[in-house]
Parts: structure tokens; sequence; C-alpha cells
């Protein structure tokens, strides 16, 4: 959130920070900043050089620029199918986190209990562990015979045990799984930004619980909301070990698809092509989500204004 | 003293000269080339897991004496192979590569990546027979591909024991069939076993795709280290496998039995793995030792008796037959080979790429 968010600007001990010392601190991450750019811009370099030529087999590349890679991809009704794929399940993950991790954030925010820390603690120690980590965890516990079967062919709920591996619905919750802490942590800092006294003063003022949700935390939380979101989402988009681990090899999720290029047929610009199709698209997805929430708020504070 | 007494002498060393070059040429190699190889390190590229370690308890250990560090790189051939292709005009990533099956060795060769092999700077692979030895590779080890499944399972439900890979396809297995993915070296049999349900082989592969997108399957798997773990969960009952992981889980106590499958004019299938040289390795004198290790007669035993794969070297293959459990093991005889179906791995290597592309297109929809 903003420094000069009016929810934060309320919060009991921040007064506005002085510009002059936070530029200096500022000036503090510009190493980190360059670092980061030129780990991210080398190999995307790369990359999008490497697009450009075409393919040879085995490894060797063309010495004369073509655009005949994407035209290629972008008629191939496999990518296709793999992008629109892989971007329904990322959304789907996305909009499940923030339905599973706004509650759970809510509750440690405006939790008094002793074991509000401890939780607090669970979600940071739960986001480090590797994903290798986690899906062989799942492997295990949704196997056939692992205890969700078990416990679901026990109750009588179900005859026999459910396929809830190899398949889309194993690759989801693997990225469910990968991305669910970071998701909580995100929102927890958003609601943690906005004063409980302005809810308080909304019951007070007779505002039931399902206004003061829409009308107070909704609007507050609706960028962290969407941060959260978007960055679930982004690192769906290009996850690979979840698909590959609770995939079987049947999800075709774009991740998956660029490896067999590059591993299976050693065919590095075709790889490349759709590393960049994929970057392109996430970013431009991010830049619409962006623009669309601007769009909203402004609209919330036209309509606020003629009220 | 005088004339008699040196020409004594010089008999004795004629004799002790006779003596040394009757020896294993493996320890006079080692003789002459260990103090050069002391401080050394190299790398070779190798599956994970237990095989890896077996290489290194076998021929590791032999190089470490020799004062050789090893350090492996792991991974299927192919993904190994991509390495060495990303690696082009740069350090080689590895100086010795457990190539796998004969299409890899191939597209290796053509891509100017094998060293050629100086053979008598490895002695033991003049114990071979020609069938396992090329220019700029040598056989180490047989694999056999078999349909391996839960003999448990397969008692429960009344299944026969699945000689031909038509028997997947029976409707109690399914969703209970692994399948290899492509990557692995049991794929290229795999996906030729199904095209020949079809009217199909190697040169006409198209029905073998047709026949793989038809199968239920459970997973197509990566690495037999994970499908160990689907047999013994119970989620998977039969795959596609090697005779290796048959024996290696029976070991574990599981109830895994084999069939080697049948054609009409064949019975089993089995391929010389390779290992090869890399071009432009600064340690070829320490992989031609390794290599050398690795064909020790004593060593290829060992080495099969923990992965359970047959030894390629004609002195291995007497210590197998004298070994009441290791004979019975995997198929080893000259009769029994002369019967089992080999690829054409030069088809193999040509259409690759179209085998991965119309891979892609049956598993991944």
């Amino acid at each position: 959130m903003e420094p000069g968010h009016p929810a934060v600007a309320a919060l009991p001990g921040r007064g506005p920070v002085k510009a002059g010392l936070a530029s200096g601190w500022d000036s503090l991450l510009l190493p980190a900043l360059g670092a980061s750019l030129l780990l991210f811009l080398l190999p995307q370099a790369l990359f999008v050089k490497n697009s450009l030529y075409a393919p040879l087999g085995f490894g060797r590349i063309g010495d004369e620029l073509t655009l005949q890679n994407f035209g290629r991809v972008l008629t191939d009704s496999l990518f296709l199918y793999s992008f629109r794929l892989t971007a329904y399940l990322s959304f789907l993950v996305a909009v499940v986190a923030i339905l599973l991790g706004f509650p759970l954030a809510y509750f440690i925010a405006r939790s008094q209990s002793r074991w509000r820390s401890l939780l607090v603690t669970l979600l940071v120690v739960s986001s480090f562990i590797t994903v290798v980590i986690k899906s062989l965890g799942l492997i295990v516990i949704l196997g056939g015979s692992g205890p969700v079967n078990r416990v679901l062919v026990g109750a009588g709920l179900v005859e026999r045990p459910l396929t809830l591996l190899n398949n889309q619905f194993g690759v989801v919750v693997g990225l469910l799984h990968y991305t669910f802490p970071l998701m909580a942590l995100v929102l927890l800092s958003v609601v943690q930004t906005i004063p409980a006294s302005l809810e308080e003063a909304a019951e007070v003022m007779g505002a039931p619980r399902r206004r003061v949700f829409t009308r107070i935390l909704l609007p507050l939380c609706l960028p962290g909301v969407l941060a959260g979101g978007l960055m679930v989402f982004n690192m769906s988009m290009g996850a690979f070990t979840s698909a590959a681990l609770l995939g079987g090899g049947r999800v075709p999720v774009l991740p998956i698809l660029i490896q067999r290029k590059i591993i299976s047929e050693v065919n590095y610009p075709m790889g490349a092509t759709m590393s960049v199709l994929l970057l392109v698209a996430v970013v431009a997805l991010n830049v619409l989500a962006v623009w669309l929430l601007g769009r909203f708020r402004r609209l919330s504070a036209g309509m606020r204004g003629t009220l | 003293m005088g004339t008699r007494s040196w020409s004594g002498w010089g008999g004795i060393l004629v004799v002790a000269l006779a003596f040394l070059l009757a020896q294993d040429g493996d320890h006079v190699a080692q003789a002459q080339g260990g103090a050069a190889l002391r401080g050394t390190t190299m790398r070779v590229s190798t599956w994970g897991g237990s095989w890896k370690d077996a290489r290194h308890v076998t021929a590791g250990k032999r190089l470490e004496q020799l004062g050789v560090k090893v350090e492996y790189v792991v991974g299927n051939p192919m993904d190994n192979f991509a390495k060495l292709v990303a690696a082009r005009g740069r350090d080689v990533p590895f100086d010795l590569m457990e190539l796998g099956t004969g299409d890899i060795k191939i597209q290796a060769r053509e891509q100017g990546f094998l060293e050629k092999l100086d053979l008598a700077r490895v002695p033991n692979a003049r114990d071979l027979p020609p069938a396992s030895v090329d220019v700029d590779a040598v056989s180490t080890h047989l694999l056999q591909i078999v349909i391996a499944y839960n003999a448990e399972k397969f008692k429960e439900q009344g299944l026969p024991a699945p000689t031909e890979f038509k028997q997947l396809f029976h409707p109690k297995l399914a969703g209970r069939v692994a399948f290899p993915d492509i990557n692995t070296t049991m794929a290229a049999y795999t996906i030729v076993g199904f095209a020949m349900l079809a009217g199909g082989d190697e040169h006409n592969i198209a029905p073998g795709f047709k026949k793989i997108g038809e199968l239920k399957v459970n997973y197509y798997y990566k690495a037999s280290t994970d499908l160990i773990t689907k047999f013994t969960m119970g989620d998977v009952w039969a795959a596609p496998w090697h005779v290796g992981w048959v024996f290696r889980a029976r070991k574990a106590g599981f109830p895994m039995s084999f069939a080697d499958p049948r054609g009409d004019k064949w019975t089993g299938m089995i391929a010389n793995e390779w290992v090869g040289i890399i071009k432009g390795s600064r340690n070829r004198a320490a992989a031609e030792a390794y290599l050398n290790a690795m064909l020790d007669p004593d060593l290829q035993v060992d080495f099969a008796k923990r992965v359970f794969m047959a030894p390629t070297t004609r002195k291995a293959l007497q210590k197998v037959a004298a070994d009441a459990a290791l004979r019975e093991s995997f198929m080893w005889r000259e009769e029994e080979i002369k019967k089992a179906y080999e690829l054409d791995w030069k088809v193999l290597a040509r259409d690759w790429p179209k085998w991965v592309e119309a891979w892609n297109r049956v598993t991944l929809r």
C-alpha cells in the first residue's frame, strides 16, 4: 500500500515520511534492483535473440534473422491449447488462493490470540519449503492409497479411490500449495494496514457486516488483493515443477511444452519463441489488470463524487 | 657370474616381461597411468539414484584408488545430451557419458561430440563381442525391456501374466498402467511395441502413437525412482520397464514380477547401452581408465549384482553363468539374445524430432 494511502496515514504513529529520508533509503535498493534487472534481462535477451533464428536441429541455429518461429508457434494448435490451459489454470489458482487466503489473513490480522504469531511463523516457514518437497508430499497424500482417499472410501463417500493426481486437479492443488503461503502473507500485510477502528465506526453507524465488507474492507484491500492475485497468477504461469510432478506428463502447460522443446528436441529457437510469447502474454495481462484497476478506482471515485 | 650369469638374468627378465604382458591389461594400464592420473578430477554423466551409486562403488572406487576424484552429472541420457549441446564451443560439461541406447550414440557422433576410442588404452574392451564395440563407444551392459507388474494385484484381479503389450489394454488395468516418458530409455521400445500391435514398427511409427492415445494411462513416468513409489503406493499395477528395476523392487520386498514381451518372430526386447568419451575432454586418460574399469570382469559382475543388468564382456558372462542367482536375473545367453528384438537405431536417430512431436500431440491432449 502506498505511503499516502488514507488507511496508512490513519495508522497510529505513522506520520508522513520525510521525502529526503525516503529517497536516501531508496537508493540502497538500487544495487539489488540493478542485479535483478541484469539477471532478468540478460537471459531474456538471449531468448529473444534465439527466437529470431531458424532451428537447424540438435541445438544448432541458422544465421539469418527470421520471424518464421513465431508464425509456426502461433498457428500451432497444441501451443494455443497449451496457452489457454496455462492461463485458465493460473487464473483458477489465483482466484482460489484469494478466496482461501483472505479469510485466513483477516483472521490473523484481527486476532488477539497468543497463537497469532505462531500462525504467521507457520505461513512464513511453509513459504520457504521447496516446491519439490511440497509436491512429493502431495503425491503421498493424494495418491490412490493415500490418506485423503482412505478417508473418503472409509467414510463411504466414494466407492473407489478418486484420481486426484496426474491430471489438472493435481496440478491446481500443487500450484495452490506452492503459492498459498505467499498469497496469505501479502493479504495479511494488506489487512493489517486497515485500522479495525474503520470497521468499528461503520458498525456503530449501523452498517451490517456484509456492508462493512463490501464498502470498507474490499475497496481498501482491492489493490493488495489484485497485487497478490497477479503475483500468484504470474508464478503459476511459469511454474514447471508442480506440473511436471503432479501432472504425470498429461497436463500440457506452457513450461512443460518449453522444457520438451529444449530438452527432448534440443530445439532452442522454438523453445525460446514459446518463452518470449509467454513473457509477452504475462506482461500484457498484468498491464491490462493494472489498467482495469485504475479505471475501476476512477469510476468509483467519480460515483462517490456524484453522491 | 660371467656370461652365463648374465644370460641367466636376461632369461629371467624375458620371462618376467612375458608374464607381465600376459597379465590383465587393466593392471598394466593402471600401473602406467596411475601416477599421471593422481590429482585429476573427472566428470561422468550417468543416471541418478542407485545407478550412480553402483557406478561409483565399482568403477568410481577403482579410479579413486588411482588418485582420481570422480564427480557425477546425473540425469537421463537425453537430458545430458541437451547439456552437451548447450555447452557447444565451451568447456565440455563431462568427460565420459553414459549414452544409453544406440540412437543417442549416433546423434552424439553425428554432432561431433564423441572421441574415437584407442582400444589399446582400454584393454578390457578387447574382451567384448563385436556387437558391443564401436569406433567411439563401447557397450557396458544390456538393457532388457520387460512388462513389469504387481504380481499380487494381478492375482487378485485374475489377470494373466502380460506377455504382450496388448494385454495392457485390459479393462481391469484402466488407469493402472504407467508408460515411459519419451525421454526415458524404455520409451522407444515401448512405442515400437505398440506400433507392432497395429501393423507398424520403427519404420512406420504412426500406428504406435495412435495406440498409445487409446491406452488408459495412469501417468507417463520420467524416472524409475518415481515409478517404484507409484508401484508401492498401489497406484500403478503394470508398466513397460527394464528388468533391473524388477529385481531391485523384489530385493526391497515388493511382489514385482515381469514378462518378456513377445511378437510373431521374437521374444524379449534387448539393447546394448553405450558409453563414450566426450571430444574436448581435458581428462581423457582418466576417462579411459574409468571406461576400462567399467569393463573389468569382476567390476562388471559386481555392477550386475547391484543393478541387475547383464554385463557385456565374455569373462563377465562366464562368471554370470557360474552364479546361480545371477544367471536367472536377466537375458544373457547368446541364443536368447539372438531371439530378442533390437531396434534399428539409425531410424530412431534420424526421426527422433518427429517422434517427439508426435508424442507431444498424443500424450498432452
